[in-house]
């Protein structure tokens, strides 16, 4: 399958949104990293960008404003560092302004997060719904096939082509990238990445950071393994005299540290984040003692920037 | 109470004048545009309460980053809806173990599909691609729109089209390179 083809799906699903959380990251780290692909990611985004005319206008609750303004005034903290949920779910927000999805809700109360334990025991319940999601996703498909109905009153439409329907799956570069992970330790989206690299074409190494918890995870990409060797994760800050150690990168593929914990949000934000291949275990005096081999810094990937230049 | 309406034009005009840091300006465009964003990122978190937390994130997005905005990439309202649906989207997959009360609410949001506008309403961006969307098989057509309108991933699409996910797959590929085919652009 075609490279361009891939990446310019890739880009595509991004912008609709069909990607998981971890290729959504990945993908972010993506557009950090490569300008032709952010390229491809902008067009998708003015493309589809256009079907937000059919979305209905709904007024937000208009507490909201007040909240803007309180952090836009407190500085520039990051986004992630939003109140939680119970602060927004104030009943400012008044009853013409409750979302018309909310009164849909279901009879049943909503059930906390499970733990995963519980799904196994209540699978005979779950299919039992399902029956009874099958029955309703009838009538959404009768709806939106009113929809397309709607649609074919606009557009002109053509003969479908049966020879469309899908084939077996082919290799695909979302595939490829879904290689590389062999466990998922977070459901959390990263907020910001720094993908770690030599030169544009070979990443080597995909951080990401977690700015609530102070964690980051450190994705191994390109980097080989050397034999008798350890790569060193630096953080490189004009706050501090010499680099500070993140501590040595684990064989697995994903290595997640809580070692941000005593840095503040703006030195992390501003920081250069360098790999340094040390003895094995790591640097034996404290500071980088082997070779630089990659660095980078770190991007805040939510929302993507509108700001590089097209190719 | 209604927001303002303001031509592309003119927020481009706000916009720059928000990258100076202009909060008058912020204000008119946080007015023009508040219930459009709203609207989209609601259909994607069907919840008021992270819904408002990604409006503020969202503004003050626009806020910082109002001198990235080019008006030679996009519309204003373009730029923003993306922002605003970047933002849900993460936050929404983070929840992805959606429980069946999330899942029979999400179908029936889906149910309430954005109605089409009256023909002179459209610009001629969106009647192109509504055309090239036309073009695609009845079924794919709806599963974009599904994704992009309720921001459902491969695997709730799978579910509800009762699909194996490397069909739904193979159905976002094909229509996603056919609709740039048919574009041209």
């Amino acid at each position: 399958m075609n490279d361009n083809a891939d990446k310019e799906v890739l880009a595509a699903e991004y912008v609709l949104g069909t990607l998981d959380s971890e290729e959504r990251a990945q993908a972010q780290g993506r557009i950090a990293a490569d300008p032709g692909f952010a390229a491809l990611v902008r067009n998708w985004e003015r493309r589809l960008g256009e079907l937000n005319v059919l979305v209905a206008p709904v007024e937000p609750p208009p507490a909201i404003l007040a909240t803007i303004k309180k952090r836009m005034a407190s500085g520039f903290e990051p986004a992630v560092d939003a109140p939680p949920p119970e602060v927004a779910l104030t009943p400012a927000a008044p009853a013409e302004a409750a979302p018309a999805v909310a009164a849909e809700a279901p009879p049943e109360p909503p059930k906390p997060s499970e733990p995963p334990t519980s799904v196994v025991v209540e699978r005979s319940v779950d299919i039992i719904d399902m029956t009874r999601r099958l029955r309703r996703w009838r009538g959404v498909v009768a709806a939106t096939g009113a929809l397309a109905a709607a649609f074919a009153g606009l557009v002109v439409m053509r003969e479908f082509r049966p020879d469309l329907m899908p084939e077996p799956l082919k290799p695909q570069v979302v595939e490829k990238i879904v290689e590389v992970i062999k466990e998922i330790p977070s459901p959390r989206p990263a907020q910001y990445v720094a993908v770690l690299q030599r030169d544009a074409a070979s990443p080597a190494f995909l951080l990401t950071f977690d700015l609530d918890r102070r964690t980051m995870t450190v994705r191994t990409v390109g980097a080989e393994r050397q034999a008798g060797k350890s790569y060193e994760l630096w953080l490189v800050s004009n706050q501090f005299a010499s680099p500070r150690s993140l501590g040595v990168v684990g064989n697995e593929e994903f290595t997640q540290r809580p070692q941000l914990a005593s840095y503040d949000a703006v030195t992390i934000n501003n920081a250069t984040y360098a790999v340094s291949l040390e003895p094995e275990g790591g640097s034996p005096t404290g500071a980088p003692t082997g070779p630089v081999l990659y660095s980078g810094k770190l991007v805040q990937t939510t929302p993507p920037s509108f700001g590089s230049p097209s190719p | 109470m209604p927001g303002e309406l303001l031509t592309p034009g003119e927020l481009v005009v706000l916009l720059a004048a928000v990258a100076k840091g202009e909060e008058a300006a912020f204000d008119r465009v946080y007015t023009a545009t508040r219930a459009k964003l709203y609207g989209v990122v609601l259909r994607i978190l069907r919840r008021a309460d992270l819904a408002d937390e990604v409006m503020q994130d969202t503004y003050l997005r626009v806020w910082r980053s109002a001198g990235e905005f080019d008006p030679s990439l996009a519309t204003p309202i373009t730029w923003m809806v993306a922002i605003a649906r970047n933002r849900a989207l993460d936050v929404v997959r983070k929840k992805r173990e959606a429980s069946i009360e999330e899942e029979t609410q999400a179908m029936e949001a889906a149910s309430d599909e954005p109605s089409p506008l009256a023909r002179h309403e459209m610009t001629d961006e969106l009647r192109r691609l509504l055309a090239c969307l036309g073009d695609l098989e009845e079924e794919r057509r709806r599963l974009v729109l599904l994704a992009y309108y309720s921001g459902w991933s491969r695997e709730q699409l799978a579910a509800k089209f009762e699909t194996p996910v490397n069909t739904v797959k193979t159905w976002l590929r094909r229509s996603l390179l056919q609709i740039r085919e048919c574009l041209g652009s």
